[in-house]
């Protein structure tokens, strides 16, 4: 039932995709993110309108911004700009680094099914982020968790890359065993330092289901330039994330650096996702779903579906965020929750795709 | 442009090639033969540079490709392996025009190669939608979008239907008289002795006998190649060789 459902929905974009020009669907992306980043910000005790809302976000444009000063009030500029707007752009850059991570992993490993996570970037995070609980350590002062997370997720990848080699080649198959098997290890580590203490229990319980309470204008701003240096450069090598999926004898005959591509891409995808990551916890099957998505509406070409997954990957998370915070009366749910109750009947449904065929969106 | 491997030594686990040498010419085909584990596809990808050899070399126009860049060599050399990964969602089209990545002029366009093929009908059609010998003629026609001297490619006949086997056939020969240098994987040995110039036979990672078919495709070394006794056809038309087992009447 839920399949025929999705099934039905997914006809749907690919309609959108056929009977729409490239501009228009660039244009109502752009206009979608916009209208989820209103109403997501629109949400909140406080009641502010979605009008104010615009007003406030457009005043921040460089430049343009100053037509629209004095057409809101200070308190509500406060409210947003302090307190809702570190949140709302946090589910941007967090939904864009996993939107745009899946898009990559998913070329470099010609595999639909996989997400940034499946190369050890989560367990790696995870486990920096426990061990800085853990030991209350002080060494970024209030950013020591997402420091030693981020750290922890990029140093956790380059090992399982590293015990990937063979003859002078990574090839992709190894990468992904490696790194399931390097994560379960590391899970189990995680595991054993969780069990020393109930009190570290609670603490990293919210950071391994996700979520996005609480981020503050410190940890978005540095992740916001992380995530868009990593997007353009993931943009850029559009070319050559297209020729991996044909194949990496293919790749290499057209002239595809192959090895070094799929290092580049790798290390990338690893450092925006695990900054994203470190100040969110762990979200999951963003990074799977939304590059499909990109695809149905976009077409196959990176060009096209690494900058839609960014978009998309954050109105993804918005709205999934909005989910969390309203589906139940004075509570915030974990917005990991939240994406893992969408995402797993999506995943059941290509995973149907795939058996009937090949997969064409 | 010139294709001249020398010496090339290569092995992987129990299986290896020894010293492979011979020199295929432009404006001719030249086609490898041997049985199924004779190393004939890795010898081909030790000529474009996707293995590395342990001793020996590959060089184009005399220049050693060691020496160059993937993108220096795909100017070169142009592939069409026997599979593909299925890409997720490209149209025939963009598959094609990934080809072009390393191509230095505009030409030719995707539509001409894809009418060479006989294909243009499928342009916008999903890659991974159209028949597996659709998909062989759209690999072709990206290697010629890719617009090199010299061309190879792993059995690209295998698994075809008659007609597009014969079409594959034509757009092979077309490409000899365009001046390209084409190399070929086949293990079909009629179809090797009807369309190539040359012949390289291997048996084990060793070769049997290379240079002109007359010369190369008798019936000792086809022995020595396939373990199989063969005898040739008479009035055969493009069935010059059967294996001696069989009798003329099937």
């Amino acid at each position: 039932m839920v399949s025929m459902e999705l099934n039905s929905r997914m006809h749907a974009l690919s309609f959108i995709r056929k009977n729409t020009g490239l501009t228009a669907r660039a244009m109502g992306s752009l206009a979608l993110l916009f209208a989820a980043i209103v109403y997501s910000t629109y949400i909140g005790s406080v009641s502010i309108s979605p009008l104010a809302i615009s007003r406030i976000y457009l005043s921040q444009i460089p430049f343009a911004g100053r037509y629209f000063n004095g057409t809101f009030s200070v308190v509500q500029y406060n409210i947003i700009v302090l307190i809702r707007e570190p949140e709302v752009l946090g589910a941007v850059f967090v939904g864009a680094a996993l939107g745009m991570g899946g898009a990559s992993v998913q070329s470099v490993f010609k595999n639909p099914i996989t997400e940034p996570y499946i190369i050890g970037i989560s367990s790696g995070a995870t486990l920096g982020a426990v061990v800085a609980l853990a030991t209350g350590t002080d060494i970024m002062g209030a950013y020591s968790v997402q420091f030693l997370a981020f750290l922890s997720g990029v140093a956790v990848v380059l090992l399982i890359y590293v015990l990937s080699f063979r003859s002078g080649k990574v090839p992709p198959i190894y990468l992904l065993l490696s790194g399931i098997a390097v994560s379960l290890f590391i899970s189990a580590i995680v595991g054993l330092i969780l069990f020393s203490s109930r009190r570290l229990q609670n603490e990293a319980f919210a950071w391994l289901l996700g979520s996005l309470s609480g981020i503050t204008w410190g940890e978005i701003t540095i992740v916001a330039v992380i995530v868009t240096v990593c997007g353009i450069i993931l943009g850029a090598m559009s070319r050559e994330l297209d020729a991996l999926q044909m194949g990496e004898a293919h790749a290499q005959s057209i002239g595809v650096p192959v090895e070094r591509v799929k290092l580049m891409a790798l290390l990338i995808t690893t450092v925006g996702v695990a900054a994203a990551v470190s100040i969110s916890g762990l979200i999951g099957f963003v990074g799977l779903i939304i590059p499909h998505v990109s695809r149905m509406i976009f077409g196959g070409t990176n060009r096209k579906v690494v900058p839609a997954s960014a978009v998309f990957g954050a109105v993804f998370l918005l709205l999934s965020d909005d989910i969390a915070r309203t589906v139940v009366h004075n509570t915030v749910l974990p917005v990991g929750i939240v994406t893992g109750i969408i995402g797993v009947p999506f995943f059941m449904y290509l995973l149907n795709r795939i058996s009937r065929g090949s997969y064409v969106a | 442009m010139l294709l001249e491997a020398r010496n090339l030594v290569f092995r992987r686990g129990r299986f290896s090639l020894e010293y492979i040498s011979f020199t295929a010419q432009p404006g001719t085909i030249t086609g490898i033969g041997g049985r199924n584990g004779s190393g004939k596809s890795t010898l081909l990808r030790l000529l474009y540079g996707f293995y590395k050899p342990e001793s020996g070399d590959v060089l184009v126009e005399g220049r050693n490709i060691r020496t160059m860049s993937p993108r220096e060599i795909s100017r070169r050399i142009s592939v069409v392996n026997q599979e593909v990964s299925e890409p997720f969602n490209f149209t025939v089209s963009e598959v094609v025009s990934i080809s072009g990545y390393s191509r230095e002029n505009g030409k030719p366009a995707v539509s001409d190669v894809l009418s060479m093929c006989g294909i243009e009908h499928l342009e916008h059609r999903p890659f991974n939608e159209i028949s597996g010998g659709e998909r062989r003629l759209s690999i072709i026609a990206a290697a010629i979008y890719q617009d090199s001297g010299i061309m190879l490619m792993d059995e690209p006949t295998a698994f075809l239907d008659v007609d597009k086997e014969l079409r594959v056939i034509g757009i092979v020969r077309k490409l000899r008289e365009q001046g390209r240098n084409i190399v070929l994987v086949l293990h079909d040995v009629n179809l090797l002795y009807r369309i190539c110039d040359n012949v390289v036979l291997l048996n084990n990672g060793r070769i049997v006998a290379a240079g002109k078919k007359e010369d190369v495709m008798t019936l000792d070394n086809l022995r020595k190649t396939y373990s199989v006794e063969f005898r040739e056809v008479a009035d055969g038309g493009p069935y010059r060789f059967a294996p001696a087992s069989i009798s003329e009447s099937g």
